[in-house]
């Protein structure tokens, strides 16, 4: 198990090691000069030369990327160009905001997606079969944002139940927390919802007709049993590798769910940053979640190994 | 499991189906096949010149794919001739009207925040939106598509060099390096399409890749490649044809995500800028005067549910009608 | 094999089935897959039940054993009896008691048969649990004892590794043990040989011999291997396209067999002691479900068919001595060939 995931590890170091070099490089995505642009319109041409000596612009691009990752690696992620804070603080702030986020948001596409699939694959064909997955659909077509809008305007500008805005930390009030965090984390949840329900469904349709869930029903084992135990323990091996994707998008998602309802994440910084053209924020957010989405990656991964037992080397 | 078990050794056997191997289970087997044999899935290679029309009458029998063609066709003839049937002109603003209700007097579905026709926007933004996700599609396809084929054909060093910046594009939240990506050119509906294409590129690229490599092992290819037909030849005979349904069915899922990402990235203000309009940017307006009016946001939201709804039914569609599961593309 | 009576009576009879009547659901509507079959196994006798792919041997006993999905299939009977228990009065949940405890299957299949993600010990524990009520504790040491006794070397070990680390010969066993956990009356062993090679079958066999004699259970032994049915059936039923087409003891079916589909099968078995004998075979295909003939089913196929044969309606599985039943309107007049 444990070798396992040090092969996985090992291959996701050079992955690693692209993807810095893709967020360094965003650098060198500007437009014209780098210096010019980052000190803005009405700058002087010494505003110009200060600029690029503070940020290194004048050195050779190994020596700036050699700079920059080990910084990183420290944990320094450079100053903001306008705030100027230091870019670990703001992420510091935002991110257990977007990983609560995201993690409840997971929970809940989980929670509705295991019991739509497992009813929708037991009762294949059925009315309640179609219903199911043409929600499912739907769910995947309805753009996060407007769905986030349309919940506001029910739960909270109509009925009054939860809170349009804000965040309150888990810390500070659990109960607070759990009544702001709510309805984000639906928003965000269901298109995640929707996207495991439909493969789950097909998984376990496929592992409905093996050989092996007639065996279980020849022992007599019950219903609850075959489904619950043999039959969705080898349907949940495709099912994590959806995930997997799946939590690296519900990071880039979360911005915008941020935005609507004004949850202080990640994502407000990231768009803050790009608002103001802020390049050491910008590359510092988006190193932090790829980090993070591989991260996760690596531990869904490790679910993998426990399901499957053939890539456990014993 | 090292200790070599004698009994194991001897019970040693392949790893076979025994029914699919030795089909006829009777005893009088030897003479008396049980039904056909075993023929190739019904996503049978299609072949040469014959995967065209074959593809259409696959796809032709499935009413699900038919309908969502029929919506498409619908959205593209609005999106061509939208600037000529719009009820009044969709930039023209009226002070004296704005945030009208639906249903109201020469505004069926209402004024926005400047007074202008929001039905005359939606045809309007028709064309943006549909333009957005084409333009995505095709940065995506040029850049996936032929660096697929040529990984997938090549194998080798050059392989596991292309998968591994394919594993890093794939690393990133999409949204969040999207965003980044705009941060950085300055917003615009291009670099915001731009973006979303590169993000998009690597599931072509996977799939181009997996059609090639599992042609390369066929038996017809293989067969060719025998009697001496130059590799040209075999691509464009063998293997271009047999990429065309997954293809097909990719660019239709994928159509649905770039919209969706189109309109987040319009709704973040990183994509089409003022006055022009997409659905997407139309929700953000919306989102400013949402105590008031919500009708403003809600309608573009139903049409790109409606239109991202019928890319994934028409690719549901084709999937079946083409009878290839790539659904761990997603 | 014990000598088994050739007519079971009530008293010894563990399963009876009387008119059983499979329908499944096809493309074209519902379609009767197996018809109109009766049979009756005594405690302690092994059955053969022989037929090609297709001839509802198969669907019999899934049926019985109340294993075909619901919804596509419609299962009836004017008798269905294990033991004390009604069959077509019992629930699905009901039927799940039985199964185990009262009436096990072997599948033909080792390799898919058994689940990938749990252990082997696992397996056979959870058995036990759901029957017998052992503790985690208890149903595993017992697991590991049903490994050694089907013949799993150190089955300690054994029990906690997977079904991919095992031989087909050793996965079979594994199935074996599985069914013979909860010491049932009546085992249904469904081609349990036909994914193994010839050495490793031959071990199977003795081991499902062993266990019989060692626990009288009932035996119904499904396959298409007329040479594995002389090897350990009693009494032989042959199916052909949903019917019984005949039913004897074994060595009256072998020498007098009153089908010409029979005759066929014999025909057509290769022999040790003349292997220079050029095989016979019998021509054209079994019918497809959904698309029988009318008249005999088997008169496409048959050398002796007549008019009769064809137009007349299915022929009715008469007696032609005590034990022996044939489905054949010319039987009378025909002398059929056996194997020596």
């Amino acid at each position: 198990m444990l070798k396992f995931f040090l092969t996985r590890l090992a291959t996701t170091i050079p992955v690693l090691i692209l993807v810095t070099f893709v967020v360094f490089g965003l650098v060198l995505l500007i437009p014209g000069d780098p210096a010019v642009t980052i000190a803005g319109p009405d700058a002087t041409v010494e505003q110009v030369a200060a600029v690029r000596v503070r940020l290194g612009l004048d050195r050779p691009m190994v020596v700036q990327y050699w700079d920059w990752i080990t910084s990183a690696a420290s944990g320094d992620l450079g100053t903001s160009l306008f705030t100027s804070r230091p870019v670990a603080t703001s992420i510091g702030d935002g991110l257990p905001v977007t990983i609560a986020l995201a993690a409840t948001a997971l929970l809940i596409s989980l929670l509705i997606a295991i019991p739509t699939a497992i009813v929708s694959a037991l009762r294949r064909g059925t009315w309640l079969d179609r219903v199911s997955t043409i929600g499912s659909s739907l769910g995947i077509a309805l753009p996060s944002f407007w769905l986030g809008l349309m919940f506001v305007l029910l739960f909270s500008l109509t009925l009054g139940w939860l809170p349009a805005t804000g965040y309150v930390p888990m810390s500070r009030n659990p109960g607070d927390w759990l009544l702001h965090i709510f309805l984000p984390a639906l928003t965000l949840g269901i298109a995640g919802a929707a996207e495991s329900a439909r493969q789950l469904r097909g998984s376990i349709i496929g592992v409905l007709q093996q050989d092996y869930v007639r065996t279980a029903r020849a022992k007599g084992l019950r219903g609850r049993m075959v489904i619950g135990k043999h039959v969705m323990k080898n349907a949940s091996v495709p099912l994590v590798t959806v995930l997997g994707l799946q939590i690296t998008a519900l990071l880039g998602g979360a911005v915008l769910v941020e935005q609507i309802f004004g949850v202080p994440g990640l994502g407000q910084v990231a768009i803050n940053a790009v608002t103001t053209r802020d390049i050491p924020v910008i590359q510092g957010v988006v190193l932090v979640a790829v980090v993070v989405a591989m991260g996760s990656n690596l531990l869904v991964d490790l679910t993998y190994g426990y399901l499957n037992p053939k890539v456990r080397p014993r | 499991m090292t200790e070599v078990d004698p009994r194991m050794a001897a019970e040693k056997k392949p790893d076979t189906t025994p029914e699919t191997i030795t089909a006829p289970e009777a005893p009088a087997a030897s003479a008396m096949p049980s039904g056909e044999p075993a023929t190739v899935s019904a996503a049978a290679l299609a072949h040469g010149g014959g995967a065209w029309s074959d593809f259409r009458r696959r796809v032709g029998g499935n009413t699900g794919a038919m309908i969502a063609l029929g919506v498409l066709t619908f959205l593209v003839l609005i999106a061509a001739i939208g600037p000529f049937i719009t009820p009044a002109d969709p930039n023209e603003q009226n002070l004296r009207a704005v945030l009208l209700d639906p249903f109201s007097a020469g505004h069926i579905l209402g004024t926005d925040q400047l007074g202008r026709d929001i039905l005359s926007r939606l045809i309007v933004g028709t064309r943006v939106s549909l333009f957005a996700i084409t333009l995505a599609l095709a940065v995506a396809m040029v850049i996936g598509v032929p660096l697929g084929f040529v990984s997938g054909f090549i194998g080798g060093r050059f392989d596991q060099l292309v998968m591994r910046l394919n594993d890093a594009a794939m690393s990133f939240p999409p949204l969040l390096l999207a965003i980044a990506l705009v941060g950085v050119l300055g917003p615009s509906l291009r670099n915001a399409m731009f973006a979303v294409g590169i993000l998009m590129a690597p599931r072509f690229l996977r799939l181009v890749r997996g059609v090639v490599i599992g042609l390369k092992e066929e038996t017809f290819v293989e067969a060719s490649r025998s009697i001496g037909t130059p590799t040209w030849m075999i691509i464009i005979r063998h293997i271009l044809p047999n990429t065309l349904s997954p293809l097909t069915v990719a660019i239709a899922v994928t159509a649905g995500y770039a919209m969706l990402s189109e309109a987040g990235l319009s709704f973040l203000g990183l994509g089409v800028q003022p006055p022009d309009a997409s659905w997407g940017s139309m929700i953000r307006e919306g989102f400013l005067y949402f105590g008031r009016s919500p009708w403003l946001g809600i309608f573009p939201g139903v049409l790109i549910a409606l239109t991202v709804f019928t890319f994934v039914t028409l690719g549901d569609g084709l999937r079946d009608a083409l009878g290839r599961e790539e659904r761990t593309e997603s | 094999m014990t000598a088994a009576p050739t007519t079971p009576t009530a008293t010894d009879t563990t399963l009876e089935v009387e008119n059983l009547k499979v329908d499944v659901l096809t493309e074209k509507g519902w379609a009767t897959v197996v018809d109109g079959v009766s049979f009756g196994v005594a405690r302690g006798e092994t059955l053969g039940i022989v037929g090609e792919s297709g001839s509802g041997k198969s669907v019999t006993c899934l049926a019985i054993a109340g294993l075909m999905p619901p919804g596509q299939t419609r299962v009836t009977a004017d008798t269905l009896r294990l033991l004390e228990h009604d069959l077509t009065a019992l629930s699905p949940k009901e039927m799940a008691d039985i199964r185990g405890p009262k009436i096990a299957m072997i599948f033909q299949e080792p390799m898919s048969s058994l689940n990938p993600a749990f252990t082997v010990g696992d397996q056979i524990a959870e058995v036990l649990r759901r029957h017998e009520g052992l503790s985690r504790k208890e149903s595993r040491k017992r697991a590991i004892e049903l490994l050694d006794r089907v013949g799993v070397p150190s089955p300690a070990r054994r029990a906690l590794q997977y079904p991919f680390e095992f031989s087909g010969g050793m996965r079979q066993r594994v199935m074996i043990a599985i069914a013979l956990a909860c010491n049932p009356d009546v085992i249904v062993a469904d081609e349990p040989t036909t994914a193994l090679d010839v050495t490793v079958q031959a071990q199977i066999l003795e081991l499902l011999r062993e266990i019989q004699e060692e626990h009288g259970m009932s035996v119904i032994f499904i396959t298409h291997d007329l040479g594995v049915v002389a090897d350990v059936c009693d009494r032989v039923l042959v199916m052909y396209a949903g019917q019984i087409v005949e039913g004897a003891d074994l060595a009256e079916l072998f020498a007098d067999p009153q089908h010409p589909y029979m005759e066929g099968l014999l025909a057509a078995m290769p022999r040790m002691d003349n292997p220079s004998d050029a095989l016979v075979s019998i021509p054209g295909h079994p019918p497809r479900v959904g698309d029988m003939p009318d008249g005999c089913r088997f008169h496409p196929r048959c050398g002796y068919a007549t008019d009769a044969c064809r137009t007349d309606s299915s022929p009715l599985l008469e007696r032609v001595a005590p034990g022996h039943t044939t489905r054949c309107l010319r039987h009378p007049e025909l002398t059929l060939r056996g194997s020596p």
